[in-house]
């Protein structure tokens, strides 16, 4: 005698709203504080790890470029004064037009009196060339071999042009699966094609160019008397601003400043130069050693330049040129360090934000963590299984239990994250700011900075409740009639 | 029927039941555990009807599958064979969400460890089943309120179980069981982890709910003081119902074997 179902009806039953669900879940933490702390930590400890690795990317990779700028800027003087006054090798000026960029292009174009076009493909064709040379570089001696015989350097690619050659390189790198050659092979051999017309160009461009410098050149020594490039550190404004016309007719981009900072380094460099030999002169070493009591090597007397007996020393100098000189040449020490314990970091770095190595490390202590939190969880739920048992007994659906354990889950990973979040930045920060000093700080990538937040606290969050999942699951899968269990 | 063996009722069925509506069904209730290659059978069997407004008593050792047979009733597991029916309803026929709603709306629990959730306040815990019910906050403060006074805890209302007695946390439950307006409440031993005295305050409370509001009351018990308030005695044994009787003739025979006089 099976009766119509008559009192019961789903479609009456309330969802819970999701506010009502989190009041409850932040009750639940609040009385059981002890143990969301500790699953809390667990994820601060992870976040802080993600943050702190994150952030130091940012951090070195802001610093690096920044450090990049400065040592391309001291050098900057010297690297003008030889481009004006020195021809280029073939070798030096292949380089220069593979790391082109566009104002360089423009004046190339102009000193070469090439149009500017011919030289912009010139320098994708000399990229080109630095690719392909640098992969057969890469290859083993017997890959190499294989390939392109005993040839090296630009000879390479001519060898490669006749037919046969060609399709023995082909036959050759068949089996050879692990090489690619940058591009496709038809980019290959188009680019062979043209390699003689490329050969042909850069050798025009390269003799224009040195005609150029050599036109410079004969043009100072007419004004000047002197090829020496020491004349310009005497050289008034007046001759400075005759210089000016006279690179700018060969069609270099140099203005007065420009000039004017190229005798400021040769100033400099002439004081540090005397300095240095006044130092290193017999009497000079007499007269430090009758000071200092000591015999110190030369670029230790340069770092004790501050030092007030030592213009007892060098008593024929400005103590004011003494001090200056010691401060460029900190300076410079400064940014060679910095650039020498950056080097490998950036360009590891130069794929992504982190590199495999830290990827690694990360992703190991992820899932520990992940491990930590799944037991803590299922600890708090077999705790909790009374609790959970007669909540389904008071009506709680599966989907209620399951909600409110996610939930809290999320909530502390949150919490965790957060505060993850905040303590990995300052470590990243103050370790960081240990070893790069001012310099990073006042290069600090703040969208990069946030971005990191932003990353690890996501991760925080989604790494909790993911690991929340099974624990959760197996709560709403849980019996009701647990509760009536009496220990 | 499995009772052609051996008939347990020992009272005038037909008489009973006259002007009775049920409430609850069992049928045949029949429960197999498996555990690898062992074979329990925890219910061989079970008819029984239980009428609106009845208090019965269950009665029966641990392993009787006195709770088995509790918890088919009460929704919280099927059987292996047989069907119970609540309101004409039969569970077997249910999914989880519907059971769900089911245990919410028709039954209430009473537990014999309490099972107050410790983080929250009196009055939370008895409107946390108006919560999955749906009822309005402000009505479920109001109505949380009347029931903490039905069972004499007004004044406790914000008090947390850990600053309340045994008693106090066990009529709290109460409170909480009568949430929904349940038509059965099931007690699992209330009074098994209480002294005698408050034990005997939460039969007060179950007898009054019972004869005053008309509440169905099956309680689980091996609490002889049980017996001046239900209607109905079951006795559960190996799976079976051992015996049935009305509380009063139980009396009698109690009375009897205490004094002659009598």
């Amino acid at each position: 005698m099976s009766a119509p179902q008559a009192s019961i009806d789903v479609r009456q039953q309330v969802r819970l709203s999701l506010a009502k669900v989190v009041r409850i879940v932040i009750s639940g933490i609040r009385h059981r504080l002890f143990r969301s702390t500790l699953t809390m930590l667990v994820i601060l400890l992870a976040v802080a790890f993600f943050m702190s690795m994150l952030t130091e990317s940012v951090f070195v990779k802001a610093t690096g470029v920044a450090v990049q700028r400065e040592v391309d800027l001291l050098k900057q003087p010297a690297r003008q004064l030889v481009r004006l006054l020195q021809p280029r090798s073939a070798l030096v000026f292949r380089a220069d037009l593979a790391n082109a960029d566009a104002q360089d292009v423009k004046t190339i174009a102009t000193v070469t009196g090439e149009p500017e076009e011919a030289i912009q493909q010139l320098c994708d064709a000399s990229k080109r060339v630095a690719t392909y040379l640098s992969f057969f570089e890469k290859l083993d001696v017997g890959q190499r071999f294989a390939l392109i015989g005993k040839t090296r350097e630009l000879d390479i690619f001519p060898s490669l042009q006749a037919t046969e050659k060609w399709n023995a390189f082909l036959t050759a790198l068949e089996p050879m699966h692990s090489v690619k050659i940058p591009g496709s092979e038809d980019e290959f051999r188009g680019f062979l094609d043209r390699f003689d017309a490329y050969l042909t160009n850069l050798e025009r461009a390269h003799l224009a160019w040195n005609r150029a410098v050599d036109g410079t050149v004969t043009k100072i020594t007419a004004l000047t008397g002197s090829d020496h490039p020491t004349w310009l550190r005497e050289a008034s404004d007046e001759e400075l601003g005759q210089l000016v016309a006279i690179t700018s007719a060969a069609g270099f981009d140099l203005d007065l400043s420009n000039l004017q900072g190229i005798r400021h380094y040769l100033m400099e460099l002439e004081i540090k130069n005397n300095i240095t030999s006044r130092l290193n002169s017999p009497e000079g070493r007499k007269a430090w050693a009758a000071i200092f009591r000591a015999k110190h090597r030369i670029d230790q007397k340069l770092e004790l330049l501050t030092d007030p007996r030592t213009m007892e020393v060098l008593t024929d100098f400005q103590r004011e040129d003494v001090l200056r000189i010691h401060a460029s040449l900190q300076h410079e020490k400064h940014m060679a360090s910095l650039s020498d314990s950056l080097a490998g970091k950036t360009e590891l770095s130069e794929e992504g934000l982190l590199s495999r190595r830290q990827i690694f490390l990360l992703v190991i202590s992820l899932v520990v963590c992940m491990v930590g939190i799944a037991n803590a969880m299922l600890m708090s739920i077999t705790e909790r299984f009374r609790e959970i048992a007669t909540m389904k007994c008071l009506g709680a659906t599966d989907g209620f239990i399951l909600q409110q354990f996610l939930i809290e889950a999320g909530i502390q990973g949150l919490a965790g994250g957060v505060l993850g979040m905040v303590i990995g930045l300052l470590l990243s920060f103050a370790k960081n700011t240990l070893i790069y000093g001012s310099f990073m700080l006042s290069n600090l990538d703040f969208g990069g900075i946030a971005m990191a937040g932003v990353i690890s606290l996501v991760s925080g969050v989604l790494l909790s409740m993911l690991a929340s999942l099974y624990p959760s699951w197996s709560a709403s899968r849980m019996a009701p009639m647990e509760a009536m269990r009496v220990e | 029927m499995s009772s052609s063996e051996h008939n347990p009722i020992r009272y005038d069925e037909e008489a009973y039941r006259v002007d009775k509506k049920i409430l609850v069904r069992a049928h045949g209730v029949e429960k197999t555990f498996v555990n690898g290659a062992t074979v329990t059978k925890a219910l061989k069997g079970i008819d029984l009807e239980v009428f609106r407004g009845e208090y019965i008593c269950v009665m029966g050792p641990s392993g009787s599958g006195k709770s088995t047979f509790f918890n088919m009733v009460g929704g919280l597991d099927s059987p292996t064979a047989g069907r119970v029916f609540i309101d004409e309803v039969d569970m077997a026929q249910l999914n989880a969400q519907e059971l769900a709603f089911l245990r919410c709306q028709k039954i209430g629990y009473v537990f014999q460890s309490y099972n107050l959730n410790t983080v929250m306040t009196a009055l939370e815990n008895v409107t946390l089943p108006m919560i999955f019910a749906g009822t309005h906050p402000d009505e479920a403060r109001r109505r949380g309120h009347e029931l903490l006074e039905k069972v004499g805890l007004g004044e406790r209302w914000d008090h947390r179980p850990k600053e309340m007695s045994g008693g106090q946390q066990q009529r709290t439950a109460i409170a909480r069981s009568l949430a929904n307006n349940p038509s059965l409440l099931l007690c699992d031993e209330p009074t098994a982890n209480l002294d005698f005295k408050t034990g005997k305050e939460v039969h007060k409370i179950l007898f009054e709910l019972n004869k005053n509001d008309g509440v169905t009351v099956i309680c689980a018990t091996h609490d002889w003081e049980m017996l001046s308030v239900s209607d109905r005695m079951i006795w559960i044994d190996d799976g079976r119902i051992d015996r049935m009787e009305l509380s009063k003739n139980v009396k009698i025979e109690k009375a009897s074997l205490g004094s002659d006089e009598d």
